[in-house]
């Protein structure tokens, strides 16, 4: 291809070695996220309801605090 | 004897911001211009039409002709004569370079300068419905005179996917203009032009203005990183506050790939009373497909090759950021602490909301959750916006090769899209024809399920995957939830994807 059309300007998005150098920081990053004693972070037993729930009637619109309510302050997902 | 390297970057360490400009030393000059947003540029949320902002904003003031403004600024097109690559096309702001007629606070480029040429030619555009105007804006962003192929443009499915690019060094205006450009005309669907008003009208031009006001002021590519991703000051700085490492820059930081967690009951809620059921039914049915995931048994999910859903994936520990990403509000008011100046606030939930495969249905969930995402934002515009939803393309339609294409780039939607596959089978003896989505898996082999086995021998008594702990069950030992998430690495190492973006924070 470069050699038929030599004046042909080409940019690769998404292909050049930052990539590597975000990725490294990704790395780090997660591993000290996704860790095995990170991870007992988003234990859902360690949610401190009874915080959420004052954060939330200072923060949050009057439907969210309702429905925070009617689960005992558990924010139940549904997804990943 | 042996010279011990040292970087550039850490040489000019000590400078404000020095680490962001490695190779300021080789232009020559010192660079303190601060740069700053003008008032009204990034953040306000007002009415103004994109081209309109693009004729009083920076852009009507960056110069004429790209090729002349190039060689007054200096700037080099030529080879390197030290390396066969192209220099970086950018100028350092401020430098003695630029010139008298340089404005500080600039940066042009050639790139930059040529989008502005075009921007002043264009006719006044009517901000029509989606997608004509989006055409008419790519035509005049997209940076023909400067690149002629732009390798790598990715299927964006989220519509501020463009800002996350500015992360990327030197090409942002490929990055930026690919997206609203080429990639709009070749993906959207002629028939979402009725659905796809209203706020995701707004957002688009808000975002895409946004974006280019960036580039246009001078912003420096690494400031838009969000720290502290990248760069020296990981290491160097880590156990600084954001806050600290924020008052050592005199560049705004934008965060390109922020996020917030949508409430599901009050979110669909709030999509009832906007779309109707249809619309808030539809986003808990497609919000419903990892329960349902975790609730298979490993066969089952093996013959839908739909991978194991990921659990404990919200804080919960820090109660205090769970609430943050739940509340914009709480966000907003936080911003400070984060050291952030502007953040673009992706969805979580909506991002699997584009591959609802009925495309009604789609519809009325892209919609309601677009305009009720815009109304939690409505108030918090000087600082956040959130990214709009664009209906899929490719979801629900019969190009089957499309779809394949995007299950491979988009990992998140994956599982959700093969399911077709297995669907098509008539019967006990019917396979599935060999097309390209059935070569995307390999088909799991003894050394494979060999590889599943210590993380089944982690629970007493686990026969299977199903046995291991399920979200909305008693969660299990972390241990071996870390275990569990380790395992498609080791059990599909032999796969090659091909997903672009694929860098390991989509992993999260």
């Amino acid at each position: 291809m470069t050699r038929r059309f030599p004046a042909l300007r080409f940019a690769f998005l998404e292909g050049g070695v930052g990539w590597a150098c975000q990725m490294f920081g990704d790395l780090i990053e997660h591993w000290e996220r996704r860790n095995a004693k990170a991870l007992e972070r988003m234990d859902p037993r360690k949610l401190d309801r009874a915080l959420l729930m004052s954060l939330v009637e200072k923060h949050g619109d009057p439907d969210l605090v309702a429905a925070l309510q009617a689960r005992d302050g558990h924010p139940t997902t549904t997804r990943a | 004897m042996r010279r011990q390297w040292v970087s550039r970057a850490r040489q000019d360490q000590p400078e404000p911001g020095g680490a962001f400009f490695p190779n300021r030393g080789e232009r020559g000059g010192s660079d303190q211009t601060p740069v700053a947003f003008q008032e009204g540029e990034v953040g306000g949320r007002d009415e103004i039409s994109v081209i309109e902002r693009l004729d009083r904003g920076p852009a009507a003031r960056l110069p004429e002709q790209p090729g002349e403004d190039c060689a007054r600024l200096g700037v080099d097109d030529q080879r390197s004569p030290r390396s066969s690559s192209r220099r970086r096309r950018t100028v350092p702001v401020g430098t003695s370079r630029g010139g008298a007629g340089s404005e500080p606070g600039l940066r042009p480029s050639g790139a930059s300068a040529g989008l502005a040429a075009r921007a002043r030619q264009a006719p006044r555009l009517d901000l029509g419905p989606w997608p004509a105007w989006g055409h008419q804006l790519g035509d005049h962003l997209s940076p023909v005179g400067d690149l002629d192929v732009l390798a790598g443009a990715h299927q964006a499915h989220v519509l501020a996917e463009p800002i996350f690019q500015l992360s990327q060094p030197d090409l942002l205006h490929g990055a930026q203009c690919s997206f609203i450009g080429p990639h709009c005309q070749r993906s959207r669907p002629s028939g979402v032009d009725s659905v796809c008003s209203g706020p995701r009208h707004e957002t688009i031009a808000l975002v895409g203005w946004r974006a280019w006001t960036i580039l246009a002021s001078g912003a420096t590519t690494s400031g838009i990183n969000r720290l502290p991703r990248g760069g020296t000051h990981m290491s160097a700085d880590g156990h600084q506050t954001p806050a600290q490492i924020r008052s050592r820059l005199n560049h705004p930081v934008i965060d390109g790939d922020g996020h917030w967690v949508e409430f599901d009951p009050v979110f669909s809620e709030r999509m009832r009373k906007v779309g109707g059921d249809r619309a808030a039914d539809g986003f808990l049915a497609a919000m419903q497909t990892t329960r349902d995931a975790l609730s298979m048994s490993v066969a089952e999910r093996k013959r839908r090759r739909i991978a194991q859903p990921a659990f404990w994936s919200r804080q919960a520990e820090n109660t205090l950021d769970r609430a943050t990403a739940m509340m914009p509000r709480l966000l907003y008011e936080r911003l400070d602490e984060f050291g952030t100046d502007f953040a673009i606030i992706y969805p979580t939930a909506g991002l699997r909301v584009p591959r609802i495969s009925d495309d009604d249905t789609r519809r009325a969930v892209v919609r309601a959750h677009n305009i009720v995402t815009a109304d939690y934002f409505r108030d918090l515009g000087d600082r956040m916006t959130p990214a709009a939803i664009i209906p899929d393309a490719h979801a629900g339609r019969g190009d089957r090769r499309a779809r394949v294409r995007d299950a491979r780039s988009w990992g998140e939607g994956g599982h959700v899209r093969q399911r077709h596959v297995a669907a098509r089978r008539r019967g006990p003896g019917d396979r599935p024809r060999c097309d390209a989505s059935r070569r995307l898996v390999r088909r799991a082999g003894p050394r494979q399920r060999l590889r599943l086995r210590p993380g089944l021998g982690e629970v007493p008594g686990a026969r299977h995957r199903a046995d291991l702990p399920q979200r909305g069950q008693q969660p299990g030992p972390a241990p071996v939830a870390d275990q569990l998430r380790l395992q498609p690495h080791r059990s599909f190492r032999r796969r090659r994807p091909r997903g672009l973006q694929g860098a390991s924070s989509w992993a999260a």
